[in-house]
């Protein structure tokens, strides 16, 4: 049995059903890093099954269609737009999900809210280095 | 009603999620390097992916085109397999785990469960075949041109 109070009386109720989403305008900051984790994680898990089938159709093909099939998404702009957003879901999902791991661990719940906004913080900057890398032509 | 051992197989569940996790921040990261940030995605092809995969020689051709990684073969495919198994695992139990949260679907937590088991080991094994079809054996089956 844990000895920290905060863990084991901590009653979650029924945060998790969609249903508390019409009380948006109360939510505090730990709601809304439950929701963002959420909705990175269906639009990660989403792009997964896509990816792999995508890629799988190309190797059905053959090698050269599979080089083809890259190069002809590669030359769409909105492609890169995709995978900058791609990018920056990814980023602000692995960050919170290091503080997540660090509640688990019972670090650092007194300043959750503040580590959210820096998981914010560094997600944005993390993601403007990336930017050129995605958008700017080889 | 949930038993004991539901229980204890959500916890295992939660521990895996988060060792993948962990597993994940690391090997998507890199994942993310080598092919957006060091090859560039627009120049990934059939040919320097089995570069990467069969030798596990990542040759830049993009921003950082100085920069090249010779790894151990073995390596870069334990973090391709890797990769590939946290993915599914972490991605689908996690979605398998929002459905879950809503009342209105525990009525139903047998079949989406099984399904989930079904349709995330169908993924792997499409992961896996794409994986195979980088070494020559495979190039012939694939690509018969």
């Amino acid at each position: 049995m844990s000895q920290d109070r905060r863990v084991e009386s901590y009653d979650r109720g029924r945060i998790e059903d969609v249903g508390r989403w019409k009380d948006w305008a109360k939510h505090k900051p730990g709601m809304w890093a439950f929701y963002l984790h959420r909705f990175t994680g269906l639009v990660l898990s989403f792009y997964l099954v896509m990816h792999l089938t995508v890629l799988g159709t190309g190797f059905w093909l053959g090698h050269t269609a599979y080089t083809e099939l890259i190069h002809s998404f590669e030359s769409l702009f909105i492609v890169k737009l995709l995978e900058v957003g791609l990018f920056a879901a990814f980023v602000f999902h692995a960050l919170n999900g290091i503080r997540i791991v660090m509640f688990d661990m019972t670090i650092g719940l007194d300043v959750q809210e503040q580590l959210f906004y820096l998981s914010i913080a560094l997600s944005f900057a993390v993601v403007m280095v990336g930017v050129p890398f995605f958008l700017l032509p080889l | 009603m949930s038993t004991k051992k539901d229980s204890q197989t959500a916890a295992w569940g939660w521990f895996f999620q988060r060792v993948s996790a962990v597993g994940l921040v690391v090997l998507l990261g890199f994942h993310f390097a080598v092919e957006h940030f060091i090859v560039g995605a627009a120049n990934v092809s059939a040919g320097n992916t089995v570069e990467r995969i069969t030798n596990g020689l990542i040759q830049g051709d993009h921003i950082l085109g100085q920069i090249t990684i010779n790894m151990p073969a073995f390596l870069y495919q334990a973090s391709a397999v890797s990769l590939l198994g946290f993915s599914v695992f972490h991605g689908m139990y996690g979605v398998y785990n929002i459905l879950m949260e809503q009342d209105r679907l525990k009525p139903y937590e047998k079949p989406i469960k099984y399904f989930f088991i079904v349709f995330s080991a169908a993924l792997f094994v499409q992961g896996i075949l794409i994986f195979l079809a980088f070494f020559e054996p495979f190039w012939q089956v694939y690509d018969p041109r």
